[in-house]
């Protein structure tokens, strides 16, 4: 069945009811892309998430404008990854954690999802941390704000169909078109802009291991192991069909354009603070430091698109989750069902926020440990999830010629998982051994 | 063959401005497309490539 046919094809299949007719081709293929559009962008801006705003002002109050290039060479590489993932479930219909336990058997498939998910759930952890970090910064008591983001949250699951969660979700993407307004206001010339983010240029110190580890932590921040189950489950969730490949492939390019855009104007948010030698802790200081130094709106801005980013991490986090739970346990597993009908799948989706909520709100949470443990378990988890994909990619038994990877992108996508592979190992041992490289 | 013929009597039939007419169906609202069957195949055979690549992630775990 394809999505947008001629009405010579519309006589002779079926056509279903909701549908709408129109006469001119390119209208056709627009409304054909805005139907299909969402998991891409969903999973690129998630990924811009409370530890990656931190992770981008940090890279800008240390260093300027002097790795924006690092984010014009992380645009292909996330795109070709994300890219993968868009093929296999429009092909099987299935998510990355099922397809794992198919293909590879039990004990890498025990091997992934319990990784997942407490990955998953210490990351859930840190973006309710921020969310309540933020909040105290407004002067909003933490203890009653933590514990509203957690109901909206779980209300947003549990009384949405599919269409409706990721319409609200599409537009909390868009909300973060105000980095584009901080980022003008902050100001920056375009000549520095435009040379730094095409030349690449290494500190003028020369290279010290905190900015190498500063450069894996970005690559780290940018590709997510969560990403890659997230947006496999979500395609198959929205059921899209073989027609839908190369609209779900430009969504997915737009996502990627949007988010490495969102990330630059974060570094150069952080940028104001290097040009100021203000020195701070977290993001939330910076944005007081901004707000009396610039504009007042910037705090507030800033302030309100942290708790955006934290919200958007949550619910596409959990979801990531619960999705993966439920295809796995073979549970009824889609937003498109009510919770009679899926409620082993809701119940994780619930169980993860509030879980991860309540612990925020034990005082003195080992929040520290799960930020290191956050990473350490990025590092373990995504060189494997990336590697199945990557088998699972050249599968030709499960995709046939027509959704295997081609021989010339096969060689970019295995240079970039070597590469992705020795980063995550090196930044998870370089958290957990800090006195492995010395100088970081 | 006789199919076919209805088909195009089918076609024949329609005004200039249907045939020109395309259709655009959201997935959710879509029939139900058939996918690649995956549950017969079992695990996946044990190539060079998938050798080298999980004796390369054991080790990055044991590591």
């Amino acid at each position: 069945m394809t999505l947008t046919h001629p009405a010579t094809e519309n006589k002779l299949a079926p056509v279903p009811a909701q549908s709408i007719r129109v006469s001119d081709k390119w209208v056709a293929h627009a409304l054909t892309f805005l139907m299909v559009f969402g998991p891409g962008l969903i999973v690129m801006e998630a990924d811009n998430d409370a530890g990656a705003v931190s992770t981008y002002v940090q890279a800008g109050a240390q260093y300027g404008t002097h790795l924006l290039w690092l984010l014009l060479l992380l645009l292909p590489i996330c795109y070709l990854v994300q890219e993968m993932v868009v093929r296999l479930p429009i092909a099987t219909g299935q998510g990355h954690a099922a397809m794992i336990y198919q293909r590879f058997g039990t004990w890498w498939g025990r091997f992934s999802l319990p990784d997942l998910l407490l990955l998953n759930f210490l990351t859930l952890v840190t973006e309710f941390a921020s969310i309540a970090l933020v909040l105290t910064k407004l002067g909003v008591d933490p203890r009653v704000g933590v514990r509203v983001a957690a109901l909206a949250l779980t209300g947003l699951v549990l009384i949405s169909s599919y269409r409706r969660w990721e319409r609200i979700v599409v537009l909390l993407c868009l909300l973060d078109l105000t980095w584009f307004a901080i980022a003008f206001r902050v100001h920056v010339s375009s000549h520095e802009l435009l040379q730094h983010t095409i030349i690449p240029s290494l500190p003028a110190n020369g290279l010290a291991a905190g900015w190498l580890f500063l450069v894996i932590a970005i690559v780290g921040t940018t590709i997510a192991p969560w990403q890659l189950f997230f947006q496999q489950s979500c395609i198959a969730d929205k059921r899209l069909r073989f027609s839908d490949l190369r609209w779900a492939r430009l969504d997915t390019f737009v996502g990627a354009v949007f988010t490495i855009l969102v990330a630059g104007c974060m570094m150069l948010a952080g940028n104001a603070a290097f040009q100021h030698r203000w020195s701070f802790s977290d993001p939330t200081q910076m944005a007081v430091q901004l707000g009396g130094g610039f504009w007042p709106f910037l705090k507030d801005a800033i302030l309100l698109m942290m708790i955006n980013a934290a919200v958007l991490g949550t619910t596409t986090i959990s979801l990531s989750s619960a999705w993966a739970y439920g295809e796995v346990k073979g549970w009824p597993h889609s937003l498109e069902k009510p919770f009679r009908e899926a409620p082993g799948f809701y119940a994780v989706y619930v169980l993860c926020v509030m879980a991860a909520a309540a612990l925020v709100l034990i005082p003195g949470s080992p929040l520290q440990l799960i930020i290191l443990s956050v990473q350490v378990l990025a590092g373990l988890m995504l060189p494997s999830a990336i590697i199945f994909l990557q088998l699972l990619l050249n599968d030709k038994e499960v995709l046939g010629e027509r959704f295997a990877n081609k021989r010339w992108n096969n060689i970019v996508k295995w240079i970039i998982v070597i590469l992705l592979f020795v980063l995550s190992l090196l930044l998870a041992a370089q958290v957990a051994v800090p006195r492995l490289f010395p100088n970081s | 063959m006789e199919k076919d013929m209805t088909a195009i009597t089918e076609f024949n039939e329609l005004t200039l401005e249907e045939k020109t007419f395309f259709t655009v169906v959201h997935p959710l609202h879509d029939t139900i497309e058939e996918k690649v069957h995956t549950e017969h195949l079992g695990p996946m055979q044990m190539t060079r490539t998938v050798r080298i690549c999980l004796f390369a992630l054991c080790g990055a775990i044991c590591f």
